[in-house]
């Protein structure tokens, strides 16, 4: 089945850093569903096996030569999907917290035309996420801080499964400055273009590895609103 | 009568002057090439002249000489602190930029596209 619209097509990205175990499953995952996917990894800095494990199940690997952020990664992502032309590009973490299942419910409102940015939220579907409580503190944090910048209400901003529209993608690009850390500057200047962002349920498998949440990555974020505040 | 400190530091300032204008020959920047210049001339003139700094004592509002050269090599030290985090931000945004383009041209390079084309950033 094909789910494009305009004869284009949807690129799937998936940043990875040392995720070997992980990232075939979710390369599979994606493929299983049987959507004509361009799947590309971008393999940021790896030193494990990440590069052959995401290319045996099927991925197209874009190599960073040296770690430059999960960031940096998805700007190499949507630079591709705009050099190609792609109609919409979905974002999903390379540990396998996301499910692939829920890909259709992120796609579908972009290709409807009722979004611009459709955001997997793991705050909608009922269940409490499991993570740490700093995390989750975090978050509602970061929500809040957009909610202020923006007037939008979000439940989960810092969600790394979400999907563009890559013409809004386009028009947002060139506003951006942050090389790491971008995700809420992205989010910002989207929602400022009067970007259409709506919020998704998606499912969480639970994750312990991942480096979300933590003190570095937090202050970064803080830093990267603040900057948005005099924008 | 010139002491040994006095003529340590003018030997030190001498060389930071021959060591500036050999970076400038190699090609920097005019205007880099004057801060650096000025102030190791006025170090050395500073070494060569002590007394000069009572002359400064006054414009500055401040009692002790010491205490004056300690005060003004310290916000001299934070300035150019601040000028080479300035400058290691700058290289490492361009090492990122060099990284990601270096990803994108193999990647079409294998993909059989144009290593041109990938300006979009």
């Amino acid at each position: 089945m094909t789910m494009t619209k305009n004869n284009g097509s949807i690129h799937v990205c998936i940043p990875a850093c040392n995720e070997e175990e992980k990232v075939g499953d979710v390369v599979r995952g994606l493929r299983e569903l049987e959507l004509n996917l361009k799947v590309h990894v971008i393999d940021d800095g790896s030193v494990d096996a990440t590069r052959e494990s995401a290319m045996k199940a099927g991925a197209i690997v874009v190599e960073h030569p040296v770690n430059l952020g999960q960031w940096a990664a998805l700007r190499t992502g949507f630079a591709i999907s705009l050099m190609e032309g792609a109609d919409i590009m979905v974002s999903i973490d390379a540990d396998g917290q996301h499910n692939p299942r829920d890909f259709r419910m992120l796609v579908e409102p972009i290709l409807n035309g009722e979004a611009d940015i459709v955001i997997g939220s793991r705050f909608l579907n009922g269940d409490t996420p499991s993570m740490p409580r700093y995390r989750y503190v975090g978050i509602k944090i970061f929500n809040k801080l957009v909610q202020i910048l923006t007037k939008k209400k979000l439940t989960d901003c810092l969600s790394g499964y979400k999907a563009y529209d890559v013409s809004m993608v386009r028009k947002i690009f060139p506003h951006l400055k942050e090389d790491q850390y971008g995700a809420l500057e992205f989010l910002v200047t989207a929602l400022r273009h009067e970007a259409k962002v709506i919020e998704k349920p998606v499912r969480m498998n639970s994750n312990s590895h991942s480096t979300k949440g933590k003190l570095r990555f937090g202050y970064n974020l803080l830093r990267t609103v603040i900057k948005q505040c005099f924008a | 009568m010139v002491r040994g400190i006095q003529v340590l530091g003018m030997l030190v300032s001498a060389y930071l002057i021959i060591h500036t204008l050999i970076q400038w020959k190699r090609g920097q920047g005019f205007r880099k090439t004057g801060l650096w210049l000025g102030l190791w001339v006025s170090v050395g003139i500073l070494f060569a002249f002590p007394s000069l700094t009572t002359v400064a004592l006054p414009v500055l509002a401040m009692e002790n000489t010491v205490l004056m050269v300690v005060v003004v090599g310290l916000v001299i030290a934070y300035a150019l602190a601040y000028e080479s985090y300035q400058q290691a931000t700058r290289t490492e945004r361009k090492l990122a930029e060099l990284a990601q383009n270096i990803g994108i041209r193999n990647y079409l390079r294998k993909a059989g596209g144009n290593p041109g084309d990938d300006d979009e950033e």
